[in-house]
């Protein structure tokens, strides 16, 4: 199947509260309305419990909808996802990257075996070719490709993380969701990756939902913004509107929770620290 | 560089007076400390020369990138490194008063007194299967010797403190029983309840979502603030360096190339790392650029392989 072929286009929405579990479950009974195509490059800020990982973790059928639905290409998402050829096509079509943890990979697997995997099962890409795309993937994210023969423990998280992204993109998405994919980097690798996403996803027309609670970052690869707070949407527009003019109260005191962040240099406005002697 | 010691005005002030001999405002003086792992062919010096001096009841960052050594040099001074793997060498290694034992023939890792450090993944620092309970019997008995009916109940006192109310549940809980953030706080209340003058916190918040780190930072400063405790908080986050530190100090493969003020690190940082690192913390005017700076000449990956090797003992045959 030529990738290039695949539409890509999901949608969710939901009549009343799609219910996350535990303690991202949605308490909002305010309608959600969701869509991401391949010109998308959507950020979805907001603070930890507002329900951003859920959302983009609803949109690729890892998280049950309780009310509502998603969509892919029109058609429901879980019944898509019901036959194996559905899976497939889907998971060719939008790709989602956490956040790093000790569960992102298989530990018993090279980090070669995981990110030439994808390529095998949703493109029947092997051999040569195969390893030819993921040099590919590995010279685009600046990856040692001496990588390839460790096992995910043997790699720093940062590297870790950067592996996660190849194994997404090695399929050639037309969607990319991810979720806190820099947080845990060093800030100049951050920006390093940061370009890259953006860039990747311009040039080869994928769409992008970026999940993050970092600001900066989530502005510079959106365009557009989504505000969440407590499983429902605040606001939305494009990137720049939203910083200089937030229409909703939550969304100015998440700016504002941002600067006073940064403008305080040192903890000086905290409480002083009594010299204390030895016990 | 900038190692001055003098203290600001506000700890002058603050300090008591008792009539005796002031302590040493110096909790902590480490000159010319040297890590190499491995050796011959394959020895690797991950810490190179560092000198800094920490005071009583401050809060310092090391910070820098993966693979530049902060955590190196944060179990070297806890005295958790061992030859043969790390072989640890310095001209001055001086915590409250006392010179600690560090040198190269040392084989077992020691306990120092009043010494205390904690991991990014709490499951590292805690007794995947004893109880909470058990966990702090064992280090209160040890601190205080105390009854084991008296430490389950300094437990518990300890427990509220870090802001875990339902004592009795947390206390008979095994640490996979408990969520992310609930374990960081036990980790953070068993850390401190051995009474520490100084608490290495090594990446305690990389593996927490943000909200979450905001919490585990404030207790952190909070804890170690209520027991007049110093912190050296080894982290790559220059954002959650500024909010929470007085001081920081910058890593750079293995060396000390800057000793700052947190709060005038633009005007005081020389080295041209420290510079470039600071130059890329992204602003809201992010927005408007199609790149965002990165290091530049200092490029991460050109040191990668050196840099971001796995420890020893897990590389791939
Ligand atoms: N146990 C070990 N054996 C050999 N090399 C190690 C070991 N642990 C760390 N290193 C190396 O020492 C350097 C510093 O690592 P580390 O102190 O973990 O840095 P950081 O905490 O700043 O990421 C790196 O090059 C790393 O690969
Ligand atoms: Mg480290």
């Amino acid at each position: 199947m030529n990738p290039e072929s695949v539409p890509g286009y999901v949608a969710l929405r939901g009549d009343g509260a799609p219910t996350g579990r535990g303690s991202s479950a949605f308490t909002a009974v305010k309608p959600l309305d969701f869509e991401i195509d391949s010109t998308s490059a959507i950020g979805i800020v907001g603070e930890s419990g507002s329900g951003k990982s859920t959302l983009a973790r609803m949109l690729v059928g890892l998280e049950p909808v309780s009310s509502g639905v998603v969509t892919y290409n029109a058609a429901p998402l879980p019944q898509f996802l019901r036959s194996r050829t559905g899976r497939r096509d889907f998971r060719a079509a939008v790709q989602f990257v956490a956040q790093d943890t000790s569960s992102s990979f298989d530990p018993r697997r090279t980090l070669g075996d995981a990110v030439e995997t994808p390529l095998a099962i949703l493109h029947g890409i092997t051999g040569d070719a195969a390893a030819e795309r993921v040099a590919e993937v590995l010279a685009l994210l600046q990856l040692d490709p001496g990588h390839l023969r460790r096992y995910p423990s043997e790699v720093s998280g940062g590297q870790r993380q950067r592996f996660a992204l190849a194994r997404a993109l090695v399929v050639r998405p037309r969607i990319l969701l991810c979720d806190e994919v820099v947080s845990a980097l060093d800030v100049s690798v951050q920006g390093t990756v940061l370009n890259i996403i953006k860039e990747y996803c311009e040039t080869n027309a994928v769409g992008l939902a970026f999940v993050s609670h970092g600001l900066p970052a989530t502005a510079f690869v959106a365009r557009e913004l989504v505000v969440m707070r407590a499983g429902e949407v605040v606001e939305r527009g494009p990137t720049r509107q939203v910083l200089d003019d937030p229409q909703h109260p939550y969304t100015a005191s998440l700016l504002a929770a941002y600067r006073r962040d940064r403008a305080v240099v040192g903890p000086a406005e905290r409480p002083v620290v009594a010299a204390v002697g030895p016990a | 560089m900038s190692t001055d010691l003098a203290l600001p005005a506000r700890e002058r002030a603050a300090a008591p007076d008792t009539g005796a001999v002031p302590p040493d405002p110096v909790l902590l003086r480490v000159a010319d400390l040297t890590v190499t792992y491995g050796t011959g062919e394959d020895a690797h010096v991950a810490v190179r020369g560092a000198s800094f001096a920490l005071r009583r009841g401050e809060r310092v960052a090391v910070v820098g990138e993966s693979g530049s050594g902060k955590t190196t040099m944060g179990l070297a001074i806890a005295g958790l490194l061992t030859a043969p793997t790390a072989v640890t060498s310095a001209a001055e290694l001086v915590f409250d008063g006392r010179a600690l034992e560090r040198g190269p023939a040392r084989t077992v890792p020691v306990r120092t007194p009043g010494l205390s450090m904690v991991f990014q993944d709490a499951m590292t620092s805690l007794d995947p299967v004893a109880t909470v309970g058990s966990q702090f019997a064992a280090v209160l008995r040890g601190a205080a010797r105390l009854s084991n009916k008296a430490a389950r109940e300094r437990a518990a006192e300890w427990l509220v403190r870090v802001g875990l109310t339902d004592t009795a549940r947390v206390l008979h809980a095994r640490p996979y029983e408990l969520s992310g953030g609930m374990r960081q706080r036990v980790m953070v209340a068993l850390a401190m309840c051995g009474s520490p003058r100084l608490l290495i916190a090594d990446e305690p918040t990389s593996a927490l979502d943000a909200s979450v780190s905001r919490d585990v930072m404030d207790l952190l400063t909070r804890m170690t603030q209520e027991e007049g405790a110093s912190l050296l908080i080894i982290t790559h986050d220059i954002e959650l360096c500024r909010i929470y530190t007085d001081r920081m100090i910058v890593l750079y493969r293995g060396e000390v190339v800057d000793v700052c003020a947190t709060a005038h690190v633009e005007q005081e940082a020389t080295s041209p790392y420290t510079k470039a690192l600071l130059s890329c913390v992204p602003t809201l005017e992010a927005a408007d650029l199609d790149r965002l700076p990165t290091l530049g000449e200092f490029v991460p990956e050109a040191a990668a392989g050196v840099a971001e090797a796995p420890p020893a003992g897990t590389a791939a045959a």
